[in-house]
């Protein structure tokens, strides 16, 4: 069984893994505004969170995230939207969807990323 | 007006309806009325229509009473679609309208009886449709995922985000159980708090699937019933102004 786990482990981070080549190659430059720019936290321990998340993590492991809005952002947006509890379960949830690979082509695109906002989830 | 027939029969409605007013300054025809409000129907502009339309001793009634039909259905005003003169669109409307959920129902042979023979094939798929339930569960589903994670997702059609979930939740569950069992307890402990919280996750986001599979469903077929209604005019009776 911890045979299986690891090959399934090392196969996953084969296939998502961002190889040198891609960190440093030619990017084209998207002129569209930062979405985060204009993100307004209101609660206090989710912007801490995020804002240490950014500088300690994300900052540092580039733009790696396959989906717009970040996952990050969607906890945020999801938090913001409904309440903690909610939004911490809709996170997990986005981030099982995150690790799927093979459901990607369904979706629609947005500065060449996989559209995935948090608008789609919540129905009222 | 010549020439404002001549915008019109392009299409060109807004300058159609400038050449218009202008020969109304000079002299009078209830016939360019009907053109100036249908013009501002074509561009969607109901309320100018509804106006233009509502004068009184206007030529073509059931075209301007099958307009304004047409824009109630369009404001899902529904209550306010009615047969007001012969052959207008008033029941043809207010039967697509009970496909939308308005509350007056039809059976299959009502339904059918104002429309065109050449119509009857895609309206009875969209009245079979509306009948039969689509929907899905969204309690079902949570239940599905409490039993088996990721079995929401297989309920809902979302198949790889189930396989996903699955795997996710069971190779988390495992390390909790072997570290347990290693007596690795802090481990074991990270393990089981990951395993339940993306547990509870496809949990919630499958009851979130079954909605927004819900809402899926509705929309395209709203989007059929719009596209087929747009592809009849709203069964507002032809009047060839451009002969």
């Amino acid at each position: 069984m911890k045979l299986i786990i690891l090959i399934l482990i090392i196969f996953s981070i084969s296939i998502t893994a961002q190889t040198d080549w891609e960190r440093w190659s030619k990017k084209e430059i998207s002129i569209a505004p930062d979405s985060t720019a204009k993100l307004n936290i209101d609660n206090s321990f989710i912007s801490f969170f995020y804002k240490s998340y950014k500088f300690l993590i994300s900052d540092l492991d580039d733009d790696n995230c396959a989906f717009e809005p970040s996952c990050s952002l969607f906890f945020v947006e999801a938090v913001k939207s409904t309440n903690i509890l909610e939004g911490a379960l809709l996170f997990a949830d986005r981030f099982t969807r995150d690790l799927n690979v093979l459901k990607m082509k369904n979706y629609d695109f947005k500065n060449g990323k996989f559209y995935d906002p948090i608008d789609h989830y919540i129905f009222n | 007006m010549k020439f404002g027939d001549q915008l019109y029969c392009e299409k060109d409605y807004l300058r159609a309806i400038d050449e218009y007013n202008g020969y109304l300054n000079f002299f009078s025809n209830e016939t360019l009325f009907v053109k100036i409000g249908l013009a501002y129907y074509e561009m969607k502009h109901f309320e100018q229509a509804f106006q233009i339309l509502s004068k009184e001793n206007l030529p073509f009634k059931n075209v301007n009473a099958s307009v304004f039909n047409a824009i109630n259905f369009q404001k899902e005003k529904y209550a306010d679609i009615n047969q007001k003169s012969v052959g207008d669109n008033g029941s043809e409307l207010l039967r697509i309208a009970s496909l939308k959920g308005y509350e007056k129902y039809y059976d299959k042979n009502e339904f059918l009886s104002p429309f065109n023979e050449s119509l009857h094939p895609e309206l009875e798929k969209l009245f079979d449709y509306k009948n039969e339930d689509h929907q899905k569960s969204p309690f079902l589903s949570g239940a599905l995922s409490a039993v088996i994670p990721g079995a929401g997702k297989f309920y809902t059609g979302e198949i790889s985000d189930g396989i996903t979930a699955l795997l996710l939740t069971g190779i988390l569950s495992y390390l909790a159980y072997d570290n347990f069992d290693a007596g690795h307890n802090t481990r074991a402990w990270i393990f089981t708090g990951l395993a339940a919280y993306f547990y509870a996750g496809n949990i919630y986001g499958s009851i979130v699937s079954a909605e927004k599979y819900n809402v899926r469903i509705k929309n395209d077929f709203e989007m059929s019933i719009n596209l087929f209604l747009e592809e009849n005019n709203y069964f507002i009776p032809h009047i060839n102004f451009c002969k």
